[in-house]
This record gives C-alpha cells, sequence and structure tokens, in this order.
C-alpha cells in the first residue's frame, strides 16, 4: 500500500486505479470484526438486510415481522463499538407485518424511506422519520423478494416477486401497481433492477428461468437467459432452463455488466449481459438448504470484483471472473440469508438465522494494534492480570516432552 | 508454527490414529492417562500432528455412539487446552460441533446410549461456556457460540452455572461435615485411649510375666542354669544311639510336656537319626560321614491335645489369674483396640498433628496385645480351663439335687405313683426294647405316625396322654377294665366309629400304663415281630361297614374355584373307583438299587474301550452290547449294527480339508477364515462365524433394539400379516352384515 502510495505521489498511476487496486484488495482480505458488534437484538432469525446511501444505518427484517434500524456510525472513540438499534419495529407494533419480513430496503437515494415486503402479502412503504407505514399495497400472492432501481435515473419502480408467477412494478408516486409482467410459469423467487440499464429487469423464478425484461414493453419478456446457451435446440420451449431447479437469487455486479445467480442446483452462474449468454466461470459447489430467496453482494467496481455467496453457515468469497474460492467465512451458527457489502469501507454485513447480524472488516491491521495498546494499558494498570493475546498461545505442558 | 516435513512421519500418524482410536472405543467415561498423554506428545511435535488430530476427531465426533462421543470430545477439550491451532480449527466448526455434541439442531439427535448423550450434552455445554470465558477474547466466534445458545436455543447457561455452583456447594458442606464427625470421634478414641491404656498395658506386663513364669523363654533358661543346658546337650549326645530319647527329654525339661513346636527344630537331628538307626541297624550312616539317601522324616505334629504346663498346686493362681487375664484381654481390650483402629483409620485424612502418633500408638499396643494372646494360646491352658469346667459342670449335677421336696397333689399322685410302683415293668420294656427300638431308629425317626407314639408317652408329664390318663383314672369306676381294654387297644374292633381318635387314645393309655411285666415282655416280642403298616385312609375305615364313595368336586370351565355363588351350585361327582377308593391302599414297591456292573466298551479313537457305565444305552455309541476283548461286537448281528452306525457318523464327518486345527492355522497365517458355516444351527446367515464385537468398552447399541417386543411386534406388524388379519376381519363384518340385513333391499347391495 505504501508502494502504491508513493507511485501516486510521482504520478505513476491514478487515484481511482489505486482506490480499486485498495478496495478489492481490503474485499479479499475480510475477518471477523472482533471490536464491532451489531447488537444483538433480533428476535428470530434475520431474513434480509440493506444498507442506506450514506452507509450509515443498516435495515434488517425478521422471520417473524419485526424490522430493526440499526446506527454503524461509531462516535466512541475506540474501535470497540457496539452498533446499536436506532428503532425497532416489534411484531407486536400496530403496523407491523404479520407474517415474516422477507426483504427490506431503503430507498435509494436518502434514508428518509423504506420499503418492507413480507408473507403477509403485503408491501409497506415507511417513513423513517416518523417510523410508520406511508403506504399499504396488497398483494395476491406472498412475496418473496422486492427491489427498487438502484439507477440515478430510474423512475422508482418497485419490483414485486412473490408466489404469484406475475412479476408486478409497483410505482412509488401512484401507491398501486402500473405494470404485470407475465412470463414464468410458477413463483417467482428473486428480482433485480439493472444498476446501469433504468429499466432492465431481471427475475428468477421456480421454473428454473432467469428472464430479462424490459419495463417500458410489458408484454414480452427481452429473453429467457440459457444455460445451454443456445447449443441445444429445445423441442419443447418449456425445457429452456437458466437453473436445473429453481433460481432463488440474482446479483448484478457493480458495472452491471455480468449477472450472478444461485439456484437450488448449489450452483452460482454467471452470465454476461450484454451478450445474454453464460459465461464459462465455473464456480464451486455452493450448497444451500434455503429455499427462498436469498440475498447476495458483489464488491468491487475493478475488474477484479469479488462475490460473496451464503451457503448454509458459511460464507463464500468467489473471485466473479475467475470463479476462485479466495476465502470462506466461517461464523454463524445457522443458515445465512443474506449478505450486504459496504462499498465506503469496504465490509461485509451478514445476517442469519442464529438471530445475528456479523461485521467483517478489512482492518486487521487496526485492531491488532487496538489490542496491543489495550494490553499495554492493561499491564500498566494492573500488572497481575494476563495479557489477552496469551490466550491464543499454544499451552503444552512440559511433561509431554 | 511453521511447517516442517522433516518431523511428519507416517509412523507418528498412524499411532495417533491408533491412540485415538483406542481412547474411543473403551466406552469409559475417564480417559486413559498414558494414551492420552501419547496423543498430546505427538501432538506437541507438530501442528500438522495437531490438524491430523483435529480431522480424525471430528470423523469420529460423527459416529453413531455416544459413548465415541463422549470420549472424542473429551480429547477435543484436552487438546483445546494446548493448542491454538485446534482452538481455530475446533472454533471454526464450532456450530458442527455443538450440533454433534449439544444437540443444538433438533433435526439431528445425538445417537444411543441415551443417558451417555445427555451427560455430553451437559458437558458440552459447560465446556463451551467455559471455553468463552477463557478464551472468549482471542476467538470472536465462541462468544457468538454462546450468545447463539443464549438466544436461539434457549440454554440457560447462568443456571447451568448456578446449579453447578450449588452442586459444589453441597459437596462442600458434605465434607465438612463428614469432616467434623471425623474429628469428634478421633478426640473420643484419644480419650478413651488415654484411660484405657494404662490398663491395658498392666493387664499385658501381667499376663507377659505370668507366661514368663509358667513358660520360661529359652534365654532365661539358659543364662540362669547352666547345669540344665548341659543336661539337655548331653541327653542329646545320649540320644544319637539309642532309640528312646523323648523320655530323658521329659526328664530334662520336668515341666515342659514335649512343646512340639519349639522342640522341632531342636529334635529335629536327633530324629532323623533316630530314623536311621531304626532302618538301618548294622550301619550307622554317620558314623562313616555317608548321608543316607533313603531318608524320611514323619513329623507328628498335634497341638491342642495336652497343655504345656501342667497344673500344680504352686502355679495354679498364676494360671488362673493368667486366664482371667487373658479373659479380660481378648474380649474387652482387643475388640476395644480393634474398635480403635479402624475409627482410626477413617481419620486418617483428618488435619490434626497427633492423628500419626495415635495411630502409631494403637498399632503398637495392638501388635503386643496380639503377640501376647498368641503366645499365651500356644501355651494351650484353655485345655486345663475346659477340664475345670467340666469337673465343676459335674459338680453342679451332683449338687443340684437341693429342690425342696413337695408334697404330691391330689389330681397328680396317680401318675406320680404308677411312676414310682413300676420301676420293673419299666426296666423290663427297656430290657425288651432295644431290638425293637434299633428297628425304630433305622427307619428313621418320622417313619410311621401312630396316635401311640413314643414320643407321646404318657409318662411324659407334658403330654396331651398324662393328663387324659389321669382324668380317666378319676372317671373310671374300676381299676380292672383297664388291663382288659389294654388287651385289645390294637386292635380296632371295639373302637366306634363315632369319636375315633379320642377313644383310640383312650384305649392305648392303659396299655402301657398297667400291666403285668409277663404279658409286657410277650407283647413286646409280638411286636417285635409284626409287621405294620402305617395308618392310612383304609385303616380309618376299617370299621365302618357303610362308606359313602368319596365326591370329587369339579372345575367349573370358567376356571376359577372360588368366585361360585352358592354352595349348591358345585356340581360333585362321585369318585369313579366308588368305595374301593378309600378301602385300598396302594403300596407302592420300589426294587432294590442295582448297580450297573458293566462298562460301553466300545472302541474309541484313541484305542481304549469306552468306560461309560450306563443300564442299557451309551450317549455315544448306543446300546451297549456284548464286546470282545478289542471291543468288536460278540454277535453278528450287534456287529452290523455298528458298522451301519459308524458309516453314518463319517458320512456326518467334516471332510479333511475342514479340518478345524488346519483351518485355525491358516487363518493365523493367512487371516482368511475358511470354515463353512454350519448350516443345521440357527442364524448360521446372520452371524458369519470368526465375526467377532470390534469394540468390546462400548455398549451396544443395537442390542437395545433387539427385545422380544420388538422381535415379536416385528413379525406381528408385518405388512402382509396384517393385511391377512384386516382382510379375515373384513371378511367376518360381510359375513355378518349379510346375515343380518341381506334380506333388506336397500343394504342388498353393499
Amino acid at each position: 500500500m505504501i508502494r502504491q502510495l508513493e507511485k501516486i505521489r510521482i504520478g505513476a498511476i491514478e487515484h481511482l486505479e489505486f482506490m480499486a487496486e485498495e478496495c478489492g484488495r481490503r474485499a479479499r482480505n475480510l475477518t471477523l470484526s472482533n471490536y464491532r458488534d451489531v447488537e444483538n437484538i433480533h428476535t428470530s432469525g434475520v431474513l434480509s438486510l440493506d444498507l442506506d446511501v450514506d452507509g450509515r444505518y443498516l435495515l434488517s427484517g425478521c422471520s417473524d415481522g419485526s424490522i430493526y434500524i440499526h446506527d454503524l456510525y461509531n462516535f466512541t472513540g475506540t474501535p470497540s463499538f457496539t452498533a446499536s438499534a436506532e428503532h425497532i419495529i416489534e411484531r407486536t407494533h400496530k403496523f407491523a407485518h404479520k407474517f415474516s419480513t422477507e426483504c427490506v430496503q431503503w430507498y435509494p437515494r436518502d434514508s428518509g424511506l423504506f420499503v418492507t415486503a413480507s408473507m403477509d402479502k403485503t408491501i409497506q412503504v415507511w417513513d423513517s422519520n416518523y417510523m410508520r407505514p406511508v403506504e399499504k399495497v396488497k398483494f395476491e400472492g406472498r412475496i418473496f423478494q422486492i427491489h427498487m432501481s438502484t439507477n440515478t435515473g430510474s423512475k422508482c419502480l418497485i419490483a414485486v416477486a412473490g408466489t404469484e408467477s406475475i412479476v408486478r412494478l409497483v410505482d412509488l408516486k401512484s401507491g398501486s401497481y402500473s405494470h404485470e409482467l407475465r412470463g414464468h410459469e410458477s413463483a417467482v423467487l428473486t428480482c433485480r433492477w439493472s444498476p446501469n440499464q433504468e429499466y432492465l429487469l431481471v427475475t428468477g423464478g421456480c421454473d428454473g428461468r432467469i428472464i430479462l425484461w424490459d419495463a417500458r414493453s410489458a408484454n414480452t419478456a427481452l429473453r429467457i437467459l440459457d444455460q445451454n446457451n443456445g447449443q441445444v435446440t429445445y423441442n419443447n420451449k418449456f425445457k429452456l432452463k437458466s437453473h436445473d431447479g429453481a433460481v432463488n437469487g440474482l446479483c448484478f455486479t457493480e458495472n452491471g455488466l455480468y449477472l450472478i445467480s444461485l439456484g437450488w442446483d448449489a450452483k452460482a452462474k454467471l452470465w454476461n449481459m450484454t451478450s445474454g449468454k453464460r459465461e464459462t466461470v465455473e464456480y464451486g459447489s455452493v450448497p444451500s438448504e434455503k429455499r427462498k430467496s436469498i440475498q447476495f453482494d458483489v464488491s468491487g467496481s475493478s475488474s477484479k470484483e469479488i462475490v460473496y455467496i451464503p451457503s448454509d453457515g458459511k460464507i463464500l468469497v468467489y473471485e466473479v471472473q475467475s470463479g476462485q474460492l479466495v476465502k470462506t467465512l466461517q461464523g454463524h451458527y445457522n443458515q445465512v440469508n443474506s449478505c450486504k457489502y459496504n462499498t465506503l469501507y469496504q465490509e461485509l454485513y451478514s445476517a442469519a438465522n442464529d438471530r445475528s447480524i456479523l461485521i467483517w472488516t478489512p482492518d486487521v491491521l487496526q485492531e491488532a494494534a487496538y489490542k496491543e495498546s489495550l494490553n499495554t494499558q492493561r499491564t500498566y494498570s494492573k500488572g497481575t492480570s494476563r495479557p489477552s493475546n496469551e490466550v491464543t498461545h499454544d499451552v503444552w505442558s512440559s511433561d509431554e516432552d | 508454527m511453521a511447517f516442517s516435513p522433516s518431523k511428519y512421519s507416517e509412523d507418528h500418524c498412524k499411532e495417533l490414529k491408533k491412540l485415538i482410536a483406542t481412547l474411543t472405543s473403551t466406552g469409559e467415561k475417564v480417559l486413559d492417562p498414558p494414551v492420552l498423554k501419547g496423543v498430546t506428545k505427538i501432538c506437541k511435535l507438530s501442528n500438522d500432528y495437531v490438524i491430523l488430530a483435529y480431522n480424525l476427531l471430528m470423523k469420529h465426533l460423527e459416529a453413531n455412539h455416544s459413548e465415541v462421543r463422549y470420549s472424542s470430545f473429551q480429547i477435543c477439550i484436552e487438546l483445546f487446552k494446548r493448542s491454538h491451532c485446534f482452538r481455530e480449527l475446533l472454533v471454526s466448526n464450532l456450530e458442527k460441533v455443538m450440533v454433534l455434541t449439544a444437540e443444538t439442531d433438533a433435526a439431528k439427535p445425538m445417537p444411543r446410549p441415551r443417558s451417555t448423550a445427555l451427560s455430553l450434552k451437559k458437558l458440552a455445554l459447560t465446556t463451551i461456556r467455559d471455553w468463552a470465558k477463557n478464551y472468549g477474547s482471542g476467538y470472536k466466534k465462541l462468544n457468538l457460540g454462546i450468545s447463539f445458545l443464549k438466544n436461539c436455543k434457549k440454554v440457560d447457561l447462568n443456571a447451568m452455572a448456578l446449579e453447578e455452583a450449588a452442586e459444589l456447594g453441597r459437596q462442600n458442606e458434605l465434607k465438612r461435615r463428614k469432616q467434623r464427625l471425623q474429628n469428634e470421634r478421633f478426640k473420643k478414641v484419644v480419650d478413651e485411649l488415654n484411660d484405657k491404656q494404662p490398663d491395658i498395658i498392666n493387664a499385658l506386663t501381667e499376663m507377659e510375666n505370668c507366661i514368663g513364669l509358667l513358660l520360661p523363654r529359652p534365654e532365661d533358661f539358659f543364662i540362669e542354669n547352666d547345669t540344665d543346658s548341659a543336661n539337655v546337650e548331653s541327653g542329646k549326645e545320649k540320644v544319637c544311639g539309642s532309640s528312646a530319647n523323648q523320655s530323658s527329654l521329659d526328664k530334662t525339661a520336668d515341666e515342659i510336656h514335649s512343646p512340639k513346636d519349639e522342640q522341632s527344630s531342636s529334635s529335629d537331628s536327633e530324629e532323623e537319626e533316630e530314623n536311621c538307626s531304626t532302618k538301618h541297624p548294622i550301619f550307622d550312616f554317620r558314623k562313616y560321614g555317608i548321608i543316607n539317601p533313603h531318608f524320611s522324616i514323619t513329623l507328628k505334629v498335634d497341638p491342642g491335645s495336652d497343655p504345656l504346663v501342667k497344673k500344680t498346686e504352686e502355679n495354679a493362681p498364676i494360671i488362673d489369674s493368667a486366664q482371667d487375664l487373658f479373659r479380660v484381654v481378648s474380649n474387652r481390650y482387643h475388640p476395644c483396640i480393634e474398635k480403635w483402629e479402624t475409627i482410626l483409620e477413617k481419620c486418617s485424612d483428618l488435619e490434626v498433628s497427633t492423628v500419626n502418633e495415635i495411630v502409631k500408638k494403637v498399632s503398637d499396643l495392638k501388635l503386643r496385645v496380639e503377640m501376647i494372646l498368641d503366645k499365651y494360646k500356644r501355651l494351650n491352658l484353655d485345655v486345663i480351663t475346659t477340664k475345670r469346667d467340666r469337673k465343676t459342670s459335674d459338680d453342679s449335677e451332683t449338687s443340684d439335687s437341693d429342690f425342696e421336696e413337695v408334697e404330691n397333689k391330689e389330681g397328680f399322685e396317680a401318675f406320680c405313683k404308677s411312676s414310682a410302683i413300676k420301676p420293673t415293668s419299666l426296666e423290663g420294656k427297656d430290657k425288651a426294647g432295644p431290638s425293637h427300638k434299633n428297628q425304630h431308629r433305622q427307619h428313621g425317626p418320622k417313619k410311621d405316625w401312630s396316635l401311640v407314639s413314643e414320643e407321646n408317652n404318657e409318662k411324659d408329664p407334658t403330654s396331651i396322654f398324662s393328663t387324659l390318663s389321669s382324668i380317666s383314672n378319676k372317671t373310671s369306676a374300676t381299676a380292672v377294665e383297664l388291663p382288659m381294654d389294654s388287651t385289645e387297644s390294637t386292635s380296632p374292633k371295639k373302637s366306634n366309629s363315632g369319636d375315633k381318635v379320642s377313644s383310640c387314645s383312650m384305649d392305648s393309655e392303659p396299655s402301657c400304663s398297667k400291666h403285668t411285666s409277663s404279658e409286657d415282655i410277650r407283647k413286646a416280642k409280638l411286636l417285635s415281630i409284626a409287621p405294620k403298616l402305617p395308618f392310612d385312609i383304609d385303616l380309618y375305615h376299617w370299621e365302618d361297614e357303610k362308606v359313602e364313595a368319596p365326591t370329587l368336586l369339579t372345575v367349573k370351565p370358567d376356571g376359577h374355584r372360588f368366585w361360585v355363588s352358592t354352595a349348591e351350585e358345585r356340581d360333585e361327582i362321585r369318585d369313579p373307583d366308588g368305595e374301593a377308593s378309600i378301602r385300598t391302599r396302594v403300596i407302592e414297591f420300589s426294587g432294590n438299587f442295582e448297580r450297573v456292573e458293566w462298562t460301553c466298551r466300545a472302541p474309541l479313537p484313541s484305542g481304549k474301550l469306552c468306560p461309560r457305565q450306563d443300564r442299557v444305552k451309551c450317549p455315544f455309541h448306543g446300546k451297549v452290547i456284548g464286546r470282545d476283548k478289542n471291543g468288536k461286537p460278540s454277535s453278528k448281528e450287534d456287529l452290523q449294527a455298528e458298522e451301519e452306525r459308524l458309516q453314518l457318523e463319517k458320512a456326518n464327518q467334516v471332510p479333511d480339508w475342514q479340518d478345524p486345527k488346519l483351518l485355525a492355522e491358516l487363518k493365523e497365517s493367512t487371516g482368511v477364515d475358511l470354515q463353512m458355516p454350519d448350516k443345521s444351527k440357527r442364524g448360521w446367515r446372520k452371524h458369519p462365524p470368526g465375526e467377532q464385537k470390534k469394540y468390546v468398552g462400548l455398549t451396544d447399541v443395537k442390542a437395545i433394539h433387539n427385545t422380544t417386543y420388538s422381535r415379536l411386534s416385528k413379525k406381528v406388524f408385518e405388512k402382509s400379516s396384517m393385511r391377512r388379519v384386516a382382510s379375515d376381519l373384513d371378511k367376518l363384518d360381510r359375513k355378518r352384515f349379510r346375515d343380518k340385513y341381506g334380506d333388506q333391499f336397500n343394504y342388498h347391495f353393499n
């Protein structure tokens, strides 16, 4: 890093390049944060996570319908910090969802508004200043996932994927759904707006298909992604599939050029969005017990993007372009439901069925330094107490020679 | 730690594997320390071994047996204590470990045995809690695990800690109470000891002195008078040639009566020579310096026959006092000391400085007491005592006739007189009696039951007869009738059918009491000759001219003997034998036992003849038949039958290549079991021979399954049998239905 800094100083590399490189490096070296925690007040498994545009407020939805907002900013002055809950909508709250909150999302522009979707067939739009829903949209079927486009130029349509095979688009301005996208044969588990093309929507369903839509022409789908890249001709058009099982996770890379999909067949697949073809990248097996939608995230804007895929109790870290397993993050005791990457601070937040949200951070050196300072302080204050780093040392007794 | 390939060797890996396997397969709750040490020793060498151990342990943790899991988790605890590497590995996979050991996943319950599973669960939870407490600062995931247990699994770790603390407190309390009790006991013992010690020591020294006086120790002997010892020696020399030495020895030690134990050593040489001199009267081998090879000694040691000390007037008080002291010491002090010792044994872990001292004191005292008691016992003074006791008891017998003479009471005078008057008749009976009595004794005490038994003699004032006789004497008008009765006493003719028992007794009573001696003798003679039958039902009904045949109660088919409404309802059946059943007597005849004098004598493979002595049939060689010297049947038919039998046997025999010895050798050398399964036995298909239990220490989990209930239910609830039963029941139902409603129109088509 110091060499890179020197290079910037002499003008050998550009600032952006340095930033990308450093971010990539940090994104690879995530470990469980020793000193930062998210207050553990969730009453049941955490299903969904979202971070607001400033990277300050962490929104989470629980399987019992409760909603939490944690403040991640640390004003304590020490690295040791527990992010406390700013707002809690308990399950007994009069506006709370009746059933599990399947998906939560901040308004992409500011933190004054957020949207939650639930198994009780409703979407609620909340005013975060008053912590009360300003809009409630009812649906026919239960909802698995919603997504608002993060594209700056978009019209803020909410795509809703649920047990109905129809994907509906809800216009926040009117408070009712404006479009119906018909194309899936069974329940739709996941939906995503493209980050760079404001009208491009991708949905994945239980029929194993990933369908690309143009929101402007609602009558037909743009394309169904084919796992065989069109090399096999199908007599029966229903045999055209993206995954062998249902598709339960979708995520664009930051530039929107690639799409990564997860399916029940324990596979992750990379799709090129410009060609609509499947890339020949093989990720390892990503087995997961979870059948509903999984949220996962991608980091890095440069060529070396990294994807964090939950697989049961672990989070697998892959390089997007090469499919190489970088790391396995182990810390959760149960099924991990959701990952959210913080691009500003290069941190990862993960939520799991064990009712905890963990913070994964690359600041290993910082924490080590902090630990050391703590130890020295402690030895100054109390000479007798054992320094805490001794805990991690080998203790072989001498009689084992 | 850095990777060090030089240290990583296959041998260590194998050994580690073996050690862990042995540790986990014991089924014990506590790990074997030396084996565990072996594991840690190998793991200490390099982190590679730690990783290997971790992988092995994880495999064992997944075993489908709770005891294996328990042991492997214990090893995990040990390694976790020591190795950072192991901690990292284990913590990274803690969720799985928790599922396997603490049953955090309800879908994956722990295997049996259930009790071990529960204790493993407890152990795992407490251990993880302790780990989090001790190592939580270094391993974040441990803390997360604790919060996971708390929040998601609702494990109350605090309650667990409380419970533990309570248990610990209870144990401490128990310990303290025990200690206090022991302390009290100890103090008591010390007090008692201080009280009694002087008495005991006094008694002991007294006793020692008594014994010393009675039987001076050899040292005392020789120091005091040399002449005696010289005498002994001269005696010994004399004895060499002569055969009679015993008397001379007796002379030398006048009060010692061949104290054999002590003497044996000294008299060894003498007796040897004595023997040799008796055996070879001509050659005295000793004179030529030759050791006699044909030489044997027989020493008869006969302790307890005679006391070592004669009781004389001079030593009588000493002996008496010694006996008294012995009694006191052995009855009072010795048990007392033993009691102290047992109490002190329990108090040995007490934190009082004087404990050891006291213990030593008591043990010394005990040693001394036992020594003296032993010495005394060897003196054999008890014989004197018992003799004396016997004498005194005889004295008491002779002298205890100083009862007061009491006047005879009216009612009992007759009895007294009769017994006093007829000593002659009694004598005569006694004289005639022995043969008769002997017969009785041969038959055993309870051979015949008769109303007039010898035990119930009316001379015996405790028996009912005496009372009856006295009453009858009073009531009877004349005493003349009685002798007449007596002649007919055994004949049942006169006795009435009414009150037989009483009449019988009345009759028989005078026969014994009042009789002239001559008749008595004659009768006794006749009785001795006359055959006897035990009293039985036929005699009981001897006089009854008309006897109703007995009836039998039938048992009703419902099988209950008591649950019958009224007595009339019971149907009685006449005995099919009728009257005869109470007129006849069944006397079972069992012949004399006849010894089997012959043996089977069939030729055995060893060349000998079968030595079995069977009456008819030998279990190995069939019917016992006449055979010649070589064991061949003497008759032709038998010979043929024998050949057939042999052929059959040969056919049944295992072929040569299935020789069990050969197979065992082959198995030993090659490890392949070539034995054919014995198809005649049940279950040969399931359990191939040679298959043995792999781990003996572990509880057999499958055995729990294999109960009679499960086996039966397997058969009963089998699908096919269920179907069969169901169809049968359906058929029955349908039939009943058709019979009832078949004629009705609306049910007709059902």
